[in-house]
């Protein structure tokens, strides 16, 4: 199965990227760090294999991004300590598009198996993606109606960038 | 004598501070010259000192400045001393001064504050914070009396639970904290923290904390 999801990854043509998108952190904390990601792994890295920058397209998405994280710990928005939302400026070369119903349909795949509960396919997915050395995915949110950029800083192209713009207080309740 | 502490020392006197850097153990020992509040709360936040030293006495430091520094330091869970350092003949009086509190610090703080203070930060019974320092809920009582002291080990367990200490509550509000330990996570196969912590299973612990910190989807 990776194999094959391989062979078919070097077949499909990738798209540059380049937006503003927004990333949740703690207060103070650096917005490009991979450290918890690849110590605990997520939705669309492997633990200990490598790790990802986890951001959405639009602010509503990541702060419910943020929400369903905290319910996973038996937590609500209002147990957090300060955060901040992290408007990162990115640019990239090869970015493969999860959100594309032709890229779906050449890897066999539908939206509802990105986005359920566990994480076996999109973490086994995500590691022919990373060996592909693609410097991202686009995929659809599990915790919203709305689209997420995973970036792999491993395989970042000499000219690709993904810098921190701002950052504003969030407001949770 | 290595010390197994965080401490901040702020020396606005450029003389003093060259003196300090060449006599304290630079591993966990940070001196600054830095009187102005917000920056100097940026770096207490990045260090996450134990111990701060203020030397209230040199001649360029804005007093008024420094007090307002102080009284937000005060909300801290670090402990800070203030030193007038005008009341030493010598630098090197200061020096020796500033050296020795440093030195000693740590033994005093296991042996009271600290343990009562984590216990109780985090939200925890005694009998709780026992389990977690796989000792009997007897030998905490001794500590926290301070009629007994914990052995090497026991210290080791102490650092471990205050680097977790340091860790949740930048991230949760107290509430949130015992809600934390006690709640069964996804992230950690439904096991709760507690539990983990109890088995001496920190890296999982901290591992689940960093990726909360960092935004990681789920």
């Amino acid at each position: 199965m990776p194999e094959k999801i391989e062979r078919i990854l070097k077949n499909i043509s990738f798209e540059p990227f380049d937006a503003i998108v927004f990333r949740n952190v703690a207060k103070d904390f650096d917005a490009l760090s991979i450290t918890g990601s690849f110590n605990l792994g997520g939705r669309w890295n492997l633990k200990e294999s490598f790790g990802a920058i986890y951001t959405s397209l639009k602010k509503e998405v990541a702060l419910a991004e943020l929400e369903r994280s905290v319910s996973r710990r038996g937590l609500a928005l209002a147990d957090l300590g300060p955060r901040e939302m992290v408007r990162l400026k990115v640019s990239l070369k090869k970015v493969l598009n999860l959100t594309d119903p032709a890229i779906l349909k050449d890897l066999a795949l539908n939206r509802q198996e990105l986005t359920e509960e566990g994480w076996k396919k999109t973490q086994k997915l995500a590691n022919s993606i990373w060996k592909a050395k693609l410097e991202g995915v686009l995929a659809p949110s599990a915790a919203a109606n709305g689209v997420n950029l995973v970036i792999y800083p491993d395989n970042k192209h000499q000219d690709s960038t993904f810098i921190e713009q701002d950052r504003m207080i969030l407001r949770l309740k | 004598m290595k010390t197994i502490h965080r401490s901040l020392v702020i020396e606005p006197n450029a003389g003093l501070k060259r003196l300090l850097q060449s006599s304290l153990d630079p591993s966990n020992t940070w001196i600054s010259s830095e009187c102005h509040t917000e920056a100097l709360l940026k770096k207490i936040m990045q260090i996450q000192p134990d111990l701060i030293l203020v030397d209230a006495s040199a001649a360029d430091t804005n007093t008024f400045e420094l007090t307002e520094t102080i009284q937000q330091l005060n909300k801290l869970s670090a402990n800070v001393m203030v030193l007038a350092g005008q009341i030493f003949q010598k630098p090197e009086d200061l020096i020796k001064t500033v050296t020795g509190i440093i030195r000693n610090f740590p033994q005093k703080q296991l042996s009271d504050s600290t343990i009562s203070s984590l216990y109780s930060q985090l939200g925890l019974s005694q009998d709780s914070f026992a389990q977690i320092l796989r000792v009997s809920p007897r030998t905490l009582a001794r500590w926290l009396a301070g009629t007994a002291k914990p052995s090497p080990s026991h210290r080791d367990r102490i650092e471990k639970v205050k680097l977790f200490y340091r860790k949740i509550s930048k991230l949760l509000r107290p509430d949130g904290i015992r809600k934390y330990l006690f709640a069964y996570n996804e992230n950690l196969d439904r096991k709760r923290p507690f539990d983990l912590l109890v088995a001496q299973d920190f890296d999982s612990v901290l591992a689940d904390l960093a990726a909360l910190e960092e935004g990681v989807y789920a």
